[in-house]
């Protein structure tokens, strides 16, 4: 039987698959050569971004008169609230407010940090209060009182959402 | 992002890799334990936030204008593990590897490993071999077991495909199939040792593979292929009775399942069990016809009725035969007219329609089939990016004058005075400048990724054109084989005066 089997390889082999790109797969009539130019329109697209994410908050803000707020979340425990919503008051006035989708939340759960407010500061004291809403969450507020000098401020507000009672922290992300 | 679990109690972020490499789109995400990360710096956690939820560009961005600022000083070598993963997957391969290169510590090594590994498979995938041999050669040489198995294996992938099977074949003797990878080494093995010969030893590779229980939908579709392979080899040497329990192996809901039904009808077809050949292949012509397998099966079908002498249904199955060949070679040439004229495959550029079984039209269908190739895949996968690089560009325009239009705006108040702020902010000429260049920048990024798009879009419809050409050339074969057969058939009736049944 075997030399039945090796009369017949080459011509099977053409057939079966070779593994995972060899597999049968139909060839390419000709070579796809602009893996080169759309690699590098794609970094000067990427070096567009970064260049417009820095001069719009350089240009706009003096880093010594920004202020930062980052929202965290504490453990990987909490159940994601399709409904949950962060807003954040500054000296009595809404300056963000963020209804974060089931993507978002299970990225805050895994470890990210999101950005909720990029903007100016007077120096002097200020309050700030962090709101949480949602369906599952339920609400609870806290307030940070501040002094803000002349140069960067980042504060992050950060939730437990493991226990019923969510825990609302808000710090100055530099004392850390 | 792929593969980079991040996995964090209280800001304790822990990196782990699940492996990645051999399967064209998709990736295990079995963890492993590393060494856990502390997100000091807010936009490092900024980053991950955007590259957790598959924003690569928005999470590479701003990467690179976190390190560009320094604003990384408390995870700055935490960052390049993340770089590299979004630069793999971005496709920006040289970006990659510098940032893979940056890794440093030996808490990191492991998972520096697992990124040199992914880089490799993405070079392998271009077919960069040079690229391949560079990353595999700067891992160390000593690495835990289910890392030295992708090593072995992308090594042997790149001896067979520089023809060296015999040494393919000595490589993938040691590996266990301890990984997915390792199962595709496994089969890889199996096909070497056929080429180079030793085909007891190929079919009993084959043959434990195909015995082997598997978890994961990819691995169950090996399975399958490595029985296809199995009986049609069997058929092949005419050993239908041999070939049939491994054709019978395999799903009847997986991707090798109309070439198994066919496959199972020609051995029964082979036995001289001519209605039990029947059974798969009827089967298989309640199937969309734009399968090659259930094509073969409308010219199977009357070939089996007229060999148990039922020349009469045989007939009428070639009947419905030619006009699903006819119907389906009229379908086929309009989609090629429409594809030459650039009025299709709008639905799959898009991302509408992104398996066969969704095609609604035989240009879709030749798109989704030359996804297997890694020219057409790469060319599509940087398509759909520069259409988004395109989308982007034109926000980036409308924002950088909004900005530069309020910077402006705020220089000219900051004439006077302003109560609210201890200093005085001003906007140079400089920044304006700045403002003036990026947009210039932009433009001609939007220019030249124009040009690009058009020279994808080209490439991708000749490609799919060819395909199509091919497809209207073995529908012509089998329209006029089925009608031939349909003639040798009404002679024989003829000339033995048949009776129809």
């Amino acid at each position: 039987m075997f030399v039945r089997l090796f009369a017949i390889a080459a011509m099977l082999l053409s057939q079966v698959s070779v593994g995972i790109a060899e597999e049968a797969v139909p060839r390419s009539s000709t070579p796809y050569t602009f893996d080169k130019t759309a690699q590098a329109l794609k970094k000067e697209a990427l070096e567009i971004n970064r260049d417009l994410v820095l001069l719009s908050e350089e240009a706009l803000i003096p880093t010594s008169a920004q202020l930062a707020v980052f929202l965290s979340l504490q453990s990987n425990t909490g159940a994601v609230d399709s409904s949950m919503q962060v807003k954040l008051a500054l000296d009595g006035n809404v300056i963000a407010n963020h209804v974060y989708t089931p993507k978002e939340q299970e990225a805050l759960f895994k470890g990210g940090v999101h950005r909720l407010y990029f903007g100016n500061l007077p120096v002097g004291g200020h309050e700030l209060v962090a709101y949480l809403e949602g369906n599952k969450v339920g609400t609870s507020s806290t307030t940070f009182n501040f002094n803000k000098v002349w140069q960067q401020k980042l504060i992050e507000v950060n939730m437990n959402l493991a226990d019923k009672a969510p825990k609302l922290i808000i710090r100055d992300w530099q004392s850390q | 992002m792929t593969f980079v679990l991040l996995k964090r109690s209280f800001r304790q972020v822990t990196l782990s890799l699940g492996a990645v490499l051999m399967c064209v789109g998709s990736a295990s995400a079995t963890p492993l334990p590393m060494p856990p990360v502390e997100v000091k710096d807010p936009y490092y956690g900024e980053v991950l936030f955007h590259a957790l939820q598959q924003d690569k560009v928005i999470a590479l961005s701003h990467l690179l204008a976190a390190i560009k600022s320094n604003r990384l000083p408390a995870n700055k070598n935490d960052v390049w593990p993340v770089a590299a993963d979004l630069f793999i997957d971005y496709g920006l391969l040289e970006d990659a590897r510098q940032a893979v290169d940056l890794i440093q510590g030996k808490q990191m090594l492991e998972l520096q490993s697992q990124l040199r590994l992914k880089l490799a498979h993405a070079y392998y995938q271009r077919n960069d071999g040079k690229g391949v041999e560079e990353s595999i050669e700067r891992l160390p040489k000593s690495l835990p077991d289910d890392l030295e198995e992708q090593r072995d294996v992308l090594r042997a992938l790149l001896l067979m495909r520089n023809g060296q099977l015999r040494r393919a074949a000595e490589l993938l003797a040691g590996v266990k199939g301890r990984t997915e990878q390792g199962h595709y080494g496994r089969y890889n093995y199996a096909i070497a040792l056929l080429k180079t010969g030793a085909l007891e030893e190929g079919v009993e590779e084959l043959n434990k593979l195909g015995r082997q229980n598997f978890a994961s939908e990819e691995m169950r579709s090996l399975k399958d292929k490595a029985n296809l392979a199995l009986g049609y080899l069997l058929l092949q040497a005419k050993s239908p009775m041999e070939a049939k329990p491994y054709l019978e192996r395999i799903r009847l809901n997986g991707l090798h399942s109309g070439r198994a039904l066919l496959g199972i009808g020609w051995a029964n077809l082979m036995l001289s069990m001519h209605e039990q050949a029947l059974v798969p292949w009827m089967e298989l012509l309640k199937r969309n016809p734009s399968e090659g397998a259930v094509l073969e099966a409308y010219m199977a079908v009357p070939y089996a009725l007229s060999q148990a002498m039922a020349s009469g249904q045989a007939l009428k199955y070639y009947d419905t035969a030619i006009t699903t060949y006819a119907s389906e070679l009229k379908r086929t040439d309009a989609a090629l007219a429409a594809v030459q004229k650039s009025v299709a495959l709008q639905n799959f550029l898009d991302e509408k329609q992104t398996t066969v079984g969704s095609a609604t039209s035989p240009e879709v269908r030749a798109a989704i089939q030359l996804m297997a190739n890694s020219d057409f895949f790469l060319a599509v996968s940087n398509y759909r990016d520069l259409r988004r690089v395109q989308e982007a560009v034109q926000q980036r325009l409308r924002e950088i004058s909004l900005l530069a239009s309020s910077a402006s705006k705020k220089s000219n108040a900051n004439d006077q005075p302003n109560p609210g702020l201890t200093q005085r902010q001003s906007v140079s000429s400089e920044v304006k400048q700045q403002f003036s260049d990026l947009s210039t920048r932009a433009e001609k990024l939007k220019r030249d990724n124009a040009v690009a798009l058009k020279e994808h879009t080209a490439y991708i419809q000749r490609e799919v054109a060819v395909k199509l050409e091919q497809e209207k050339a073995r529908l012509s074969v089998y329209l006029a084989q089925a009608r031939f057969s349909m003639a040798q058939l009404y002679d024989r009736v003829a000339d033995r005066k048949e009776p129809a049944r």
